[in-house]
């Protein structure tokens, strides 16, 4: 009786085993893997729409969100790259006439003085404005240098490129 | 006896600082009110009139960006494409949140020839598959990714953008 049993389970065994042995051969042979990959954002920064300040500037926000595979020892950079204005400069201009313009300053996260001079030879492009290594919202000030002939009542505007990237954080 | 004595001053004394303390308090106010009316009463008579819609002003640098509405700027990490393929899979976004127009011109290293400009990319949208001008040889490039941004009015006013830069590797 107990040789009936063993010889029956090990049928049973047997036959469980082959149809799935005999299904993954047949698997393997007919299924074709095709996976394309696409680079997907792996964070987003926050800028501002504009340069807009009043006589006594502004803070400003900057956020850094959804921060995914930021590696140890790296940071997202955010510096100045370029203005909408000749040489990069940072002004802002008014359509009046003759065509009157305003210089700006930003103070950075770091507090470091960021301005374009003709006269120190001071560049804004590269300098950098804020920095994150999770997500987070930081502030930068702006703000005009009123000198020089410019006027009251009307719109001065410009507009700045930011610069965004994974960098090395000191 | 003694006892009941000292019990007394004591009470004199207390009602003596109330009935001082009561008298200063009054007479500070009175004083005011009189000092106030004599003010409004002088500026009317010298011609000043205060204007009644002037504001509270602190003096100090205002946060004006509270509810200003910003650019969402997507961000990458290192991006693989494949070596000799001119078509790219890149997915270049323009988050919904936004509400301006995205355009993207991609440049390769320092080459400012770009290899790959985008059409007006509206919120909530993203291309995700482009050609490229010409193919990478294998190795390691930086990738510009230039965002011009353009308001959504008749204007298309360009508004502040951005520089993605990002490591490509061509595999």
């Amino acid at each position: 009786m107990k040789k009936r049993i063993i010889a029956l389970s090990m049928i049973a065994a047997m036959s469980a085993a082959l149809p799935g042995t005999a299904l993954a051969a047949e698997t393997s042979q007919e299924q074709q893997i095709s996976v394309t990959l696409t680079a997907e954002p792996e964070y987003t920064v926050t800028i501002p729409a504009s340069v807009s300040m009043g006589n006594e500037g502004t803070y400003v926000d900057v956020t850094a969100e959804e921060i995914t595979n930021l590696p140890e020892g790296k940071k997202i950079s955010v510096t100045i790259a370029g203005t909408d204005k000749y040489n990069d400069q940072m002004v802002v201009e008014a359509q009046t006439s003759p065509r009157t313009s305003l210089r700006y300053q930003i103070i950075s996260d770091d507090g470091e003085l960021i301005e374009t001079n003709a006269s120190t030879g001071a560049a804004g492009v590269g300098k950098e404005v804020v920095s994150f290594t999770e997500n987070g919202t930081k502030q930068y000030q702006i703000k005009p240098v009123i000198s020089g002939r410019y006027e009251y009542g009307v719109a001065y505007t410009g507009s700045i490129t930011f610069g965004i990237e994974v960098a090395d954080a000191e | 006896m003694q006892n009941h004595r000292n019990k007394k001053t004591a009470l004199w004394i207390v009602l003596a600082i109330i009935i001082v303390a009561v008298i200063a308090v009054s007479s500070i106010a009175i004083w005011n009110f009189v000092i106030s009316g004599g003010n409004e009463e002088n500026q009317e008579s010298q011609g000043i009139v205060l204007d009644d819609s002037a504001e509270d002003w602190d003096g100090n640098t205002k946060d004006l960006s509270e509810g200003q509405a910003g650019i969402k700027i997507p961000g990458y990490g290192d991006i693989s494409v494949p070596a000799g393929e001119s078509v790219w899979n890149i997915t270049l976004a323009n988050p919904e949140d936004n509400a301006c127009y995205f355009r993207y011109t991609i440049t390769i290293d320092d080459d400012e020839m770009p290899i790959y400009e985008s059409d007006l990319i509206e919120p909530g949208k993203a291309v995700r598959e482009f050609e490229v001008s010409e193919p990478l040889d294998p190795g390691d490039y930086e990738i510009h990714l230039n965002i011009s941004t353009y308001s959504m009015d008749d204007t298309m006013t360009p508004m502040n953008g951005a520089v993605v830069k990002a490591d490509l590797h061509v595999i």
